[in-house]
């Protein structure tokens, strides 16, 4: 096996079993298994399972700025996250990790791309202006497909109301991204 | 160690906290019998005997999640119908957030009190009385998973501020504005602005 690919089907494995759960309830063994390698290999490149996990969490994040976010030149739409399951469910389990390691961390390349693009958008605006909108449209995109339709069915909603709840959502995060100068796309 | 649980009550109440701290761990089809069993400190076959199946034994850990956030702590230290109450119940907040993202909250679903108390807050404050129109019903919904979001994120996205103390005062307290815009159809553009002074 090319010794390149193995250090990144390990990553792409890794990502595909975050849909389904946090790093804590993944075995070395099961991270092997899925990537279809050895599990000497996840020492051998990574020092171990937990290096492996952060790596793919590095890897997530700058896929995000990358290629959803066009290199930090766009934000974040309802509908890269909502139909996308590989971007919430894996935030959402990589959020919910509660291991010393993975907290400690302190790389964030999605509030940083999004921070400097409002910083081009709203240059006199203020900075904690601009964090309350980067927080909001994360409650707001991330929220709606971890929490959305569970949410929605406990205020008395049925699935046919779903698409009002969503474009209530849009509308907010349009409103949200105009008050930093965001262009509204269509 | 503790004593191993006897009789119905204790091994069924061990039973639920065990099914209260796994479902805080990881999405439920990834708790077995034995482990809550385990964790119990009991037989394997009172998970059957006392709750018919593994799934009725963790809804009754996410019901009884949910009865505890509603009732707050003892103290009153806080209320869960404050803004962002959530954050005092990570424990349920995590439960809440595995069991939905794995799709399964539709089989364990509970009754939410604490929805239904701002339900009616909202539509008594917007004027509609105590029965909630359509519209009040979308908003609380999306306020709701507006303060589910943030608290489940805030820790991955706050460092990135770099906040000092005064600065996370005033963030705290604009992003409760924009909660309230949501939820009784306000400027949320504004919420986010800071207050000019009277």
């Amino acid at each position: 096996m090319a010794a390149a690919s193995a250090r990144q089907d390990i990553i792409d494995a890794a990502l595909r079993l975050l849909e389904d759960r946090p790093p804590s309830a993944i075995s070395g063994r099961e991270l092997a298994e899925e990537a279809g390698v050895n599990y000497g290999l996840i020492h051998y490149y990574f020092n171990g399972k937990q290096n492996a996990f952060l790596a793919a969490r590095d890897f997530f994040n700058r896929w995000v700025v990358d290629s959803v976010m066009q290199g930090g030149s766009q934000p974040v739409s309802l509908s890269d996250t909502s139909d996308r399951r590989s971007l919430w469910a894996v935030a959402g389990h990589m959020a919910l990790e509660a291991s010393k390691e993975w907290n400690e961390e302190r790389d964030l390349p999605v509030v940083e791309a999004y921070l400097n693009l409002f910083a081009q958008t709203d240059p006199s605006g203020d900075r904690v202006q601009h964090a309350v909108v980067v927080a909001s449209l994360y409650a707001l995109l991330l929220g709606r497909p971890i929490f959305g339709a569970h949410n929605a069915h406990s205020v008395g909603l049925t699935d046919e109301d779903l698409p009002k709840v969503d474009q209530r959502i849009r509308s907010l995060v349009s409103d949200l991204e105009g008050s930093v100068g965001l262009e509204q796309q269509t | 160690m503790n004593a191993k649980p006897r009789g119905a009550q204790q091994v069924k109440a061990a039973l639920v906290t065990a099914a209260v701290k796994l479902l805080g761990q990881r999405p439920p089809h990834q708790i077995s019998g034995r482990e809550l069993a385990e964790e119990a400190g009991v037989n394997y076959g009172l998970i059957h005997h006392y709750f018919g199946s593994k799934d009725i034994l963790l809804q009754a850990g996410l019901a009884d999640l949910a009865s505890s956030f509603a009732e707050g702590p003892t103290d009153e230290s806080w209320s869960s119908d404050e803004p962002f109450s959530i954050r005092h119940r990570l424990d349920y907040l995590r439960a809440l957030a595995f069991s939905s993202i794995s799709g399964e909250l539709e089989d364990l679903s509970t009754v939410h009190p604490v929805i239904e108390d701002s339900l009616k807050k909202v539509s008594f404050l917007r004027g509609k009385g105590q029965d909630p129109d359509e519209q009040t019903l979308t908003d609380v919904a999306v306020g709701t998973l507006f303060q589910l979001g943030w608290a489940l994120f805030e820790q991955r996205v706050l460092p990135g501020f770099a906040f000092n103390e005064e600065e996370n005062a005033e963030f705290e307290k604009r992003l409760r504005s924009t909660l309230r815009a949501i939820m009784l159809d306000g400027d949320v553009a504004k919420a986010t602005q800071a207050t000019p002074i009277p």
